[in-house]
């Protein structure tokens, strides 16, 4: 607590509004602007504080064995590159068409931040925690799924402010081979990511350190050992993405 | 407590002075008033230049954990699950009606206390084998008590046979999963809380299709992290 003076009123000193404003002001400054060396160990439990980490989203997919598919193409090499939606989609943004994409955007889902100790935001980073449960890959030949030693494959993107490309934390891409080369109906895998992105992976990875976050998400595809044209076709049940953010430092 | 602002201050010259205001400005724990030094001080009124000491900060006021596990070997067999309400592979399962019949999984289940309300993850590591020929071993996360859990309905797993698994065994190769999950609860309520991964095998052929499952349950932990949601 800022130290308090008070002066002292002694017998036969005149009562006037100041005599009574200035002590209170004093008392009433000093409460509201608390020092921290006034503070005794463990004097702030959690009522007086704010949280140090909240979760920014809980994403579900695949719900009551609801299955979804998804259809691309990964590769070794390209962990930098935008997804490619629309084209040869190197990824494709987990989605089961009912209970929402894996895809959180600013403003519309939050409002944007920046990772770091030295920006106002004080968020040291970013826990991503997704699991994908994998029924089978296969490859596509002419529309028709074939059994094949295919992997699933997950990613997390992250796209920045002042730029619309969505890149791939390499970091956090998982791969899943297909358990079985005679019955590839029977993938089966539960596939885990726990994923810590901070500000000097954003300078690696990302558009650049210190510019704020405005885009989180999972994505999918497929990886064919073998190589060649055909597409591989990965089917998923049960999914969930939790973000979470750690703050940095200021408790305010 | 946020910052304080007393009523009634400051007075002017020719104002008549109330003791009780006066008074109620040093003490009223139901007002701004200085009562607010009974521990009852908080950020707004901290000096927002004067990082204060990690020290003052409260042990466990802002995060815990703890967790379980087992290296046990977990044997379940299909004469337990006899006579289930309904078919899990034909979705009776996952709006409940099997629900009394999981069994919870030692190594796999916890309960703790929450001292506040808190965003809550749960991460487990398990991993299950079985002798199917085709009917699915679920191993399912429930939150609450024995009689009122509540199973979820994401999070569940299956192992099940498949053409190539033509004998007997508890085939780890063919027949198994490792599932590293997490759940995750925004602002649970402070109190008691029970989570549990619980198995249940589908009996609908009886031993000719599973007879026998292993388990392994390699740890079940909690994490949560306050917030100041009807309070602080």
């Amino acid at each position: 607590m800022a130290e308090i003076d008070l002066t002292i009123l002694n017998d036969g000193d005149p009562g006037t509004a100041a005599s009574l404003n200035t002590p209170m002001a004093a008392i009433e400054g000093g409460i509201n602007e608390v020092e921290g060396y006034a503070l005794r160990k463990g004097a702030l439990n959690h009522e007086h504080l704010p949280s140090v980490a909240d979760i920014l989203t809980i994403k579900r997919n695949g719900l009551n064995f609801l299955t979804h598919s998804y259809t691309a193409k990964w590769s070794f090499g390209n962990d930098n590159l935008d997804d490619g939606l629309g084209g040869d989609a190197w990824w494709v943004v987990i989605n089961d068409g009912v209970n929402g994409a894996f895809e959180i955007t600013a403003p519309g889902d939050f409002t944007q931040f920046e990772l770091g100790m030295s920006n106002g935001d004080q968020y040291a980073g970013v826990l991503i925690l997704l699991n994908v449960h994998v029924v089978l890959t296969q490859l596509l030949e002419a529309g028709d799924p074939l059994g094949s030693n295919v992997a699933a494959v997950t990613g997390i993107q992250v796209r920045q402010s002042g730029d619309p490309t969505w890149y791939t934390h390499s970091r956090a891409t998982r791969l899943c081979s297909d358990r079985y080369t005679t019955d590839y109906h029977n993938t089966y895998q539960d596939m885990p990511t726990r994923f810590l992105i901070t500000d000097a992976d954003l300078g690696t990875y990302g558009a650049g350190a210190g510019i704020p976050i405005t885009g989180i998400r999972a994505v999918v595809s497929g990886y064919n050992p073998a190589g060649g044209p055909l597409f591989p076709y990965v089917l998923l049940r049960e999914c969930r993405m939790t973000i979470l953010r750690l703050r940095a430092g200021g408790l305010s | 407590m946020p910052t304080i602002n007393l009523p009634g201050f400051p007075v002017t010259l020719g104002d008549t002075t109330d003791a009780d205001l006066v008074m109620e400005n040093i003490y009223d724990p139901m007002a701004d008033s200085f009562e607010v030094i009974n521990g009852n001080l908080s950020l707004p009124n901290f000096n927002v230049a004067y990082l204060f000491p990690r020290e003052a900060i409260q042990k466990g006021a802002l995060t815990g954990g703890g967790g379980v596990s087992g290296t046990a070997n977990l044997d379940y067999f299909h004469d337990w699950f006899q006579g289930l309400p309904a078919n899990p592979n034909l979705g009776g399962d996952f709006v409940g009606q099997n629900n009394s019949r999981y069994v919870p999984i030692p190594g796999g289940s916890v309960e703790f206390y929450l001292p506040y309300h808190a965003d809550v993850i749960l991460t487990w590591t398990i991993l299950w084998a079985s002798d199917s020929l085709g009917q699915g071993v679920f191993i399912r996360l429930f939150e609450g008590e024995s009689g009122a859990a509540a199973s979820t309905n994401e999070q569940v797993r299956l192992t099940a046979g498949c053409a190539s698994s033509i004998t007997f065994l508890c085939n780890v190769k063919t027949r198994s999963r490792y599932w590293s999950g997490h759940h995750s609860i925004e602002a649970l309520s402070p109190g008691f809380h029970s989570f549990s991964l619980r198995i249940l095998m589908d009996n609908a052929d009886g031993e000719n299709n599973v007879s026998h499952a292993r388990v392994w349950a390699r740890s079940m932990r909690y994490f949560y992290f306050m917030q100041p949601v009807g309070g602080g």
